[in-house]
């Protein structure tokens, strides 16, 4: 990677974040914060079997076995809650770490045939993204994984403009919601199915698991500062601004790999910020 | 020792100490803790890695990868409920933060040192063949001293597990002990990461425990199942993956405790689906039997002659349907009914049967008039639930508190306890 590339890598690392900050706030006000985690484990066989599918690496197979996955992920779980009487979180551990382990194996066993690296998929690398194919898109040259990571932007944030309402109010008191007679349980499955898009969109250039941080930690701090929707969320953006910021030449400086450097920054940032501010209300 | 049998040996082993201490966070409803330790101890084996002059040695490696999990608990503990944080949240944040420092770690390590960290990786993915003689004794040791510790203070793990509240009350000082098995846990998840990997460490942990969950309520009797199928799932893993080309380990050993899980799903004795199929199918069976022999009892009260003609079982729309074809058969094959020219008449068992539901309906909506003021038309709906599941114990308890009950609220005669011959009905 060379330095001309900073602008570029900075300007995908904020976008990754805001994506990430929007749909983590809304996962984190339903306390499902650990269904990132297990999205971002349970899309693996869905990447396998799409590649093995369609023989390629192109973005649109991957997305469809991806999402299909982490549909598998909710409804398989909801499912165990329900049909076998486990708590959420056992089944949610059970369910995803299975799908994780049946994508290890797939990987394992049809090693010849599958040039997809489990830990190219965990790890993934912000870094390569100069070297994608380019896309003209109004007249830029962009790399293909940005415009998708822009495209989804775009996309998740109008579903949470005009579901803003429903998706708060069922997040913040579902039994009152669903007297109001709001879909509940498809607000809920609507919210895990954006994180799902996001982390799909995400996980090329972060890595499936390092994109949990940039879905929780952000809007985590949103929350220290703020108690409204919208100055939690500017929070959370401002936090990922400035983690791109400090993060992308840190990681050139220390030639370390830009996502986990992100995420340090961030998690660096928030813990701080958590110290002072426990800190400072128990004084006396 | 033979290769293979090592390898599935030390699995084995693997597999029975997360699977018996794995009940401990399925217990606390902290499955997924499982995974944040997993996660955050990665950031100590790159400073164990350090500290032994870059190389890898199970003891140093172990110790700094104890460290930095004990050192995520706490700041697991820290964030949770504090400042807005919740707890799903504090673990998310745990986990891909001490990762993240984990993957610096892991990237600046080639130039701190002239070693490699070639090896490092498989903690990542785990691999059996990379478990040593020194981590298999580390593990016994361990393993011993779980053993031991629990047995000490096994009362007040329990109550701290499953009722920490009141072992608060007790004076228990839950906190230490809450301490103690994270501390376990956090060496646990640390020794089988080396055979599984990272991801797939913490689902050994709570797997076997949820599967265990299906067999025994009690603490001990899940710990002993969870040991138990953790070791299956640990030795069949480990005998796949020598057997099959390519086949990882740690996915091997993952899935083959899954379909431990799902065997038991489908036939544990109890809690098992077959089982509580069958029960709820006995259940609609007893209920149709019920209701039919009740009918043919209030039809009898109705009319002098005391059985149901024909006449009345088309008037009531019945014959030619097939439930009420198959209930009568089933009537019939037990005794509990009689077929005098048209007429179905009860037998004496089946009088029997009869009386009894028709018994504790009326005393039941008696009671609901009376005792709990419900409206005369809401009582029959539920009435026609209970009537089934009540016992003659509970029946007697509510006559009795309710002093007289000769008639229930719409005037009809209540079996009396002499009517009863209160002998044992076959099948019941």
């Amino acid at each position: 990677m060379t330095l001309a590339d900073q602008p570029l890598l900075i300007l995908a690392a904020i976008s990754v974040s805001g994506l990430c900050s929007l749909v983590g706030l809304h996962l984190i006000l339903r306390r499902q914060a650990m269904y990132a985690d297990a999205l971002s484990h349970s899309v693996l066989p869905g990447l396998v079997v799409a590649f093995m599918l369609s023989e390629s690496l192109g973005p649109v197979p991957l997305l469809i076995g991806a999402f299909v996955a982490g549909l598998f992920t909710s409804l398989l779980t909801q499912s165990l809650k329900d049909r076998a009487s486990l708590r959420e979180d056992t089944s949610l551990g059970i369910v995803f770490s299975g799908l994780f382990a049946l994508g290890v194996l797939m990987l394992g066993l049809f090693a010849s045939r599958v040039h997809l690296d489990a830990s190219c998929v965990l790890f993934g690398e912000l870094a390569f993204l100069p070297l994608e194919n380019h896309v003209s898109v109004l007249g830029l040259e962009l790399p293909q994984p940005l415009v998708l990571l822009l495209g989804t932007f775009a996309v998740v944030a109008t579903i949470c403009l005009v579901f803003h309402r429903a998706l708060v109010a069922s997040a913040f008191h579902e039994e009152m919601a669903r007297a109001m007679g709001l879909p509940v349980r498809f607000l809920h499955h609507l919210t895990l199915t954006l994180a799902a898009a996001a982390i799909i969109a995400c996980f090329e250039s972060v890595g499936a698991i390092l994109v949990i941080g940039l879905l929780v930690i952000p809007p985590s701090f949103g929350l220290l500062m703020s108690s409204s929707f919208r100055g939690i969320l500017l929070w959370a953006w401002a936090l990922g601004v400035v983690t791109s910021v400090a993060g992308v030449p840190l990681a050139f400086a220390w030639n370390t790999p830009i996502s986990g450097m992100l995420v340090a920054v961030a998690f660096v940032i928030f813990s701080l910020t958590f110290g002072v501010k426990w800190v400072w209300e128990n004084r006396k | 020792m033979d290769y293979v049998l090592s390898s599935i040996l030390s699995c084995a082993l693997v597999g029975l100490f997360s699977g018996f201490m794995g009940n401990f966070l399925v217990v606390r409803r902290m499955s997924l803790m499982g995974d944040v330790l997993g996660h955050a101890i990665l950031p100590g084996i790159v400073v164990g890695f350090i500290a032994a002059g870059f190389k890898q040695d199970s003891w140093t490696l172990f110790l700094g990868a104890l460290g930095s999990g004990l050192l995520a608990g706490f700041s697991f503990e820290a964030f949770s409920g504090r400042l807005k944080v919740k707890a799903d949240a504090a673990m998310a944040i745990v986990l891909t933060g001490f990762f993240g420092l984990g993957t610096i770690g892991l990237a600046v390590l080639p130039r701190l040192g002239s070693g490699t960290h070639a090896g490092l990786d498989r903690f990542l993915m785990g691999e059996a063949a990379a478990i040593s003689q020194d981590d298999i004794a580390l593990l016994v040791g361990l393993l011993s001293l779980s053993i031991a510790l629990i047995v000490l203070f096994y009362k007040e793990i329990r109550l701290t597990c499953f009722d920490p509240d009141f072992a608060k009350v007790a004076g228990l000082r839950p906190g230490i002990f809450s301490l103690l098995l994270s501390l376990l846990i956090s060496a646990t998840v640390v020794v089988s990461v080396q055979a599984t990997g990272v991801v797939l460490a913490s689902a050994l942990l709570i797997v076997p425990a949820a599967t265990a969950s299906f067999l025994s309520k009690s603490l001990l009797g899940r710990l002993g199942w969870g040991a138990l199928f953790g070791a299956l799932a640990g030795a069949l893993g480990a005998g796949l993956s020598s057997e099959i080309d390519h086949m990882p380990t740690g996915p091997a050993i993952i899935l083959s405790a899954i379909a431990l899980l799902v065997l038991t799903l489908l036939f544990a004795p109890e809690r098992g689906w077959i089982s509580r199929g069958l029960r709820r199918r006995q259940q609609k069976l007893r209920h149709e039997n019920e209701d039919f022999l009740k009918a043919i009892y209030m039809e009898g009260e109705r009319q002098p002659e005391g059985h149901l003609t024909l006449a009345a079982r088309i008037r009531e729309g019945w014959v030619g349907t097939k439930p009420y074809e198959t209930i009568l058969a089933r009537a019939l094959k037990n005794g509990w009914v009689l077929l005098r020219a048209d007429a179905l008449e009860l037998s004496e068992v089946g009088r029997e049967i009869a009386l009894q539901v028709v018994r504790n309906h009326r005393i039941w909506e008696l009671y609901l008039v009376r005792k709990l003021d419900f409206a005369l038309d809401h009582v029959h709906e539920d009435a026609e639930e209970v009537e089934h599941i009540l016992t003659p114990e509970i029946v007697r308890i509510i006559e009795a508190s309710l002093g007289s009950a000769l008639h229930d609220p719409h005037g009809r005669v209540i079996p009396s306890l002499s009517d009863l011959k209160r002998f044992e009905v076959p099948g019941y």
